[in-house]
């Protein structure tokens, strides 16, 4: 009976305590529109954001259906032709190529709304002096290691964007029918192999955001970006690694039936879609596989860098709003707006195959040079 | 492992932060006379220096009260020009500071952690403190090596004729007091201990936490910390005395948590399992120290001070699982994480009237400090059948420098009604290869207007070459301090103030003060992911930045035969500027725009004593999303902030209430009952908030108070 009531009466008195300690008020200090400026120039190709952000409180009336008045991109001082992306509102692309050195300009205006601006220059392009490949292997684990090298090691200041692009192509049986089938995508390099790797990890120079179609957002989701610091690199030398954790999907799935073509699972606790019956689902079972990599180097600018590292913090904004760690932020260039233009220049290895944790029989020898 | 944690943790805070009946406050029988009150306020106004508040033995013992101890930290945190940050911590921020830019000093030695737990109690024991002198602006040169404030603690020493003492009991915490003479006349000892029975009051939580759990899974854990301060005075003479002094504060924090079950492996075999999980913090400091006092002549007098300061913490945890009883597999982890700062030093201060106009004040200080963090990381897992899989880590970063002093100031009576007090010290800093130097000049004039007005203004330069390397704005015992290096410069300060110190009428006092102040060179936690501080290179995650912070502060105060108010206004702003974080000046979390503090002394009767202390200031800052990005056609958005602490929580008020009860017993000792009330009507001021929506979308915030009325019931004797 007492287990009873404590059961009751201890949940419903911390309930009462919580509910009793809410302060609602109201945000003093308003806010007005702004625009929103999204710029990566880069001398591959440059696309632009400019979007409309409304006052999180205030009196403001928020715009549903906005569209800039007028964008401007320069380079070097000369206006640039801007094409609207077809699927995605507020998307401009600019065809013009850019190199090293190249300063690059906005300025946005807008209805009711200050106007934006802000300039980066790109930087130097990377050199990639070479990379090397080393399959490491543990009792339970293998995995490469990339020992990525630069012509010159990095300055305090100077800053790099890993990205990892790569393809899986597999061979699986469906039925019984040996089938293809490729996807690719992005990875982060992985830090650390070892325990003692593991407990060596350096998290407060760690930063990982997502670097997709020229524009940067805070969760690494679909492309993710690692930036590197000069204290990340041993002299010319940065290193990580390739395991099956990070590669490739495959992995998910070794040793287990391949989603059907429903998408549906049958070892990966999923339930069934409505409608499908485990019959009609085909099985597929892996039976080889390679990957493909390609590392991605880009040099970012100091803004770049700026804009991302806050990005990444702000995913972890609990404790500052208890005022027990350092503030959350956009760090931002634009002037009148809020948002960035930070110029980059990227180098790229030539694509290369791993075999990094061959979970199953890698492909045969001349597969790679059919594709 | 989580059920019993989950029903621990928040026993065990309840435990501290409701009615916490009864902690020892020191019986206050001496009531504050009118007299004692206009005589230090009138001292306040004849000092040369700004900024200066002198607060003796009985305003401490009778100041601000949590959980009913007489807490040093949280009065300083009452006066004008001093923000308190979080709630019932100990934080200081002083004309805009930090927080960790305050010199304390005990019996002139510095002190580099004053808090215990999280920042919930302060280290001195006001049973044995004689003054404290705080320092905000007009710096004398003879103090160095912190940037924003000066807190000056002096022990007292014990009574040379007679022993007698002191004994408080509370629920939180226990005090004794003994003090007399070794040889009559001559040696004379006090000390002081204390220690808090947390851990003792939790035991029951425990218990139950274990009942409810069962027999395959036992929790356990406790909390005590706990204080020594002893200082033996020898006279050899009436000019030569020597003082020995001892501060020892400890925190002991551990929790541990065994589970026991049986489970079945792959092959069919049945074993019998063991989890545990042990955490143990300590932390805390030691100081010692010899000083001679010399009076060589009447307008020659010296202390030279041999001293030893030292900060500790120590952190382990110890993870051991699926351990089967039978051998078949066991899985440990450990890992310790420990860091220490140490300062050794002599300091030899001279005091000297080459005549009637010139107080001369010089010295040097030879300190010699080091720094240290370290982790040691173990990894053992034994499976049968297969190889074991160890790893170990060892990580440590170790730093020595050494700090040499000199300063000379004289207060210079220029005429009958003009004082200059100039100054010069100089510092150098040397630590690995890198040698820092500093030069500041520290300037402070009065000009009396006539014999009840006074003007006083000042100029003083500050260095500090240590810096506190925490993720956290907390006390926390994995705070690190670290040596100014090539890479972290060290931070500097300079302040003007100046003001106009009234007393209008026999009784009442005005003072009016103004001060600017800049900092250079302040380091802020830039870290990704870390609540804890690196142990090595620490410099690479911390950013540097300046900071700005100018206000005004009154004070008035009206003492009378059994009725003694005060009042302090503060109007100040305080600005950051980091260019890693925002291109502008940004507000400061402590940016409290307006701080209103009143405090009552009220004999009652001879035996009764009611004490009221009402603070209020804005509320602190914190980043709110400013603005949400849009995409057409889209629903929702994204949170941008436009500027760190761009968003003031709701101000913040308490009210604090003490009685004093005094009784003579029949063999005429006296016993004391206090009764103390913290945050007497119950306020719930914001500790945290977020951003919140309401049904047609519109936004506010929504805040969270987490303390509320702390009642405490304390009984003293002295004998």
């Amino acid at each position: 009976m007492t287990r009873r009531i404590s059961r009751l009466l201890l949940p419903a008195l911390l309930l009462m305590s919580l509910s009793a300690c809410e302060i609602p008020f109201s945000l003093k200090d308003t806010s007005s529109p702004k625009l929103f400026v999204h710029c990566v120039p880069a001398d591959g190709g440059t696309s632009l954001l400019v979007q409309y952000a409304a006052p999180a409180y205030g009196n403001a009336k928020t715009v549903t259906d906005f569209h800039p008045s007028s964008v401007v991109l320069r380079v070097n001082g000369e206006p640039q032709e801007l094409r609207a992306d077809e699927e995605r509102d507020g998307l401009l692309h600019c065809a013009a190529t850019l190199l090293p050195g190249d300063e690059v300009s906005v300025e946005v205006r807008a209805e009711d709304m200050p106007d934006a601006s802000g300039s980066s220059i790109i930087p130097p392009r990377p050199v990639i002096a070479s990379y090397t490949c080393e399959e490491v292997q543990s009792d339970t684990l293998q995995a490469t290691r990339v020992t990525l090298s630069l012509d010159h090691a990095p300055e305090e200041n100077e800053y790099y964007g890993l990205q990892i692009w790569t393809r899986t192509d597999l061979v699986y049986l469906e039925d019984g029918q040996p089938s293809f089938e490729s996807r690719e995508g992005y990875s982060a390099p992985g830090q650390a192999f070892t325990q003692q790797e593991l407990a060596q990890i350096d998290l407060t120079d760690y930063i990982q955001v997502d670097f997709a179609d020229g524009l940067v957002s805070g969760m690494a989701r679909k492309a993710p970006l690692a930036i590197l610091t000069a204290d990340q690199f041993q002299g010319t030398d940065y290193s990580f690694y390739l395991n099956s954790a990070d590669l490739a999907w495959i992995y998910d799935f070794a040793g287990r039936a391949l989603p059907g073509e429903d998408g549906w699972n049958p070892d990966a606790w999923q339930e069934r879609p409505e409608g499908n019956k485990e019959e009609d689902t085909p099985r597929r079972v892996p039976v080889a596989q390679q990957t493909t990599c390609q590392l991605i180097l880009h040099r970012l600018s100091t803004e770049f860098y700026y804009y991302a590292k806050a990005q990444y913090q702000s995913n972890f904004d609990f404790l500052s709003n208890m005022g027990l760690t350092p503030a959350n932020f956009t760090w931002s260039n634009i002037r009148g707006g809020i948002g960035m233009i930070g110029a980059i220049s990227t180098a790229r290895t030539e694509p290369f195959v791993t075999e990094a944790a061959p979970l199953l029989p890698v492909l045969p020898g001349d597969y790679s040079s059919k594709q | 492992m989580h059920k019993g944690l989950f029903l621990l943790i928040p026993l065990f805070l309840m435990s501290a932060a409701l009615p916490a009946p009864a902690a020892a406050q020191q019986m206050h029988v001496d009531t504050l006379r009118s007299a004692t009150v206009t005589a230090i306020r009138e001292k306040m106004r004849n000092t040369t220096q700004t900024g200066l508040m002198r607060l003796d033995a009985d305003r401490l013992r009778s100041g601000a009260v949590a959980f009913g101890t007489p807490d040093v930290i949280k009065q300083l945190q009452t006066l004008p020009g001093v923000a308190a940050g979080n709630e019932l911590m100990s934080g200081l921020y002083v004309h805009g500071g930090d927080g960790n830019d305050n010199l304390f000093l005990l019996d002139g030695v510095p002190l580099y952690n004053v808090s215990h737990f999280g920042g919930l109690f302060s280290s001195f024991n006001t049973d044995v403190i004689e003054s404290l002198d705080f320092y905000k602006s007009g710096f004398p040169a003879r103090y160095g090596g912190r940037m924003s404030s000066v807190v000056d603690v002096e022990t007292r020493e014990g009574d040379l004729q007679a022993w007698h003492g002191s004994v408080s009991l509370g629920l939180i915490d226990g005090r004794l007091q003994l003090e007399g003479p070794v040889i009559p006349g001559r040696t004379s000892v006090n000390l002081a201990l204390r220690r808090s029975w947390m851990d003792v009051i939790t035991i029951p939580a425990i218990a139950y936490a274990n009942r409810r759990n069962g027999e395959d899974q036992t929790v356990s854990g406790g909390y005590a910390m706990s204080d020594v301060n002893a200082r033996l005075t020898h006279h050899f003479s009436p000019r030569t005395v020597l003082d020995l002094s001892f501060y020892s504060g400890l925190d002991n924090l551990r929790a541990g948590q065994q589970k026991r079950q049986t489970v079945t492996d792959a092959d069919g075999r049945t074993h019998d399992g063991e989890n545990e999980m042990r955490l143990r913090v300590r932390w805390g400091s030691l100081t010692g120290a010899a000083a001679l006092r010399h009076t060589f002549a009447p307008q020659l007098k010296s202390v030279t001070r041999l001293y030893y300061s030292r900060s500790h913490s120590d952190t382990g945890y110890d993870f051991s699982f699926w351990n089967w009883q039978d051998g078949a597999q066991t899985t440990s982890m450990n890992d310790r994480n420990r860091s220490y700062v140490r300062e050794a030093g002599l300091k030899s201060d001279w005091d000297w009237y080459p005549d009637s106009f010139n107080h001369v004040r010089y010295g040097l200080s030879l300190q010699r400090h080091w720094y240290g963090s370290g982790r040691e990381f173990t990894y053992e897992s034994f499976r049968e059948g297969a190889a074991a899989d160890r790893d170990a880590d060892n990580e440590s970063g170790a730093y020595s420098s050494f700090e040499p002093a000199l300063y000379a100031e004289d207060e210079i009576f220029l005429s009958y009604n003009f004082t200059l007090n100039a100054g010069l010290r100089y510092a150098l800093f040397a630590t690995k290869g890198k040698t820092w130097h500093s030069l500041e000049p520290r300037l402070s004039m009065k000009w009396m207007l006539n014999r009840d007005y006074a003007f006083k203004l000042s100029y003083t330069r500050m260095s500090q070459f240590a810096h506190l390397v925490a993720a956290m704005y907390m006390d926390l015992p994995s705070n690190n301090w670290m040596p100014s290096t090539a890479q972290a410069r060290p931070m500097r300060s300079g302040q003007v103030a100046g003001g106009l110190y009234m007393t209008p009428f026999p009784g009442v006092t005005l003072n009016l003060e103004g001060w600017y102040k800049t900092m250079e060179h302040l380091l802020v936690y830039n870290g990704s992911n870390s609540f804890l501080p690196p142990l090595t290179e620490w410099e690479k995650s911390f950013t540097e930045g300046s900071g700005r912070s100018w206000g005004f502060e009154a004070e008035a105060g009206w003492a009378g035969e059994k009725l003694d108010v005060t009042a302090y206004y503060t109007l100040s702003w305080t600005q950051r500027y980091f260019d890693a974080f925002y291109t502008g000046w940004y507000p400061d979390r402590n940016d409290n725009r307006h701080k209103v503090n009143l405090v009552l002394n009220w004999q009652i009767v001879p035996w009764l004593t009611l004490r009221l202390n009402w603070n209020w200031h804005s509320g602190n800052r914190i980043t709110f999303p400013s603005h949400i990005v849009k995409e057409n056609g889209v629903a929702g958005g994204r949170y941008v902030y436009d500027a760190p602490y761009n968003t003031q929580l709701p101000d913040y008020h308490r009210l604090d209430l003490s009685l004093d009860g005094n009784f003579r017993t029949k063999r005429g000792r006296n016993l004391g009952v206090n009764l103390s009330v913290y945050n007497a009507y119950n306020r719930k001021n914001a500790s945290l908030a977020f951003l919140t929506t309401d049904s047609e979308g519109n936004y506010s915030g929504l805040a969270y108070g987490l303390v509320p009325i702390i009642p405490t019931l304390s009984f003293s004797y002295r004998f």
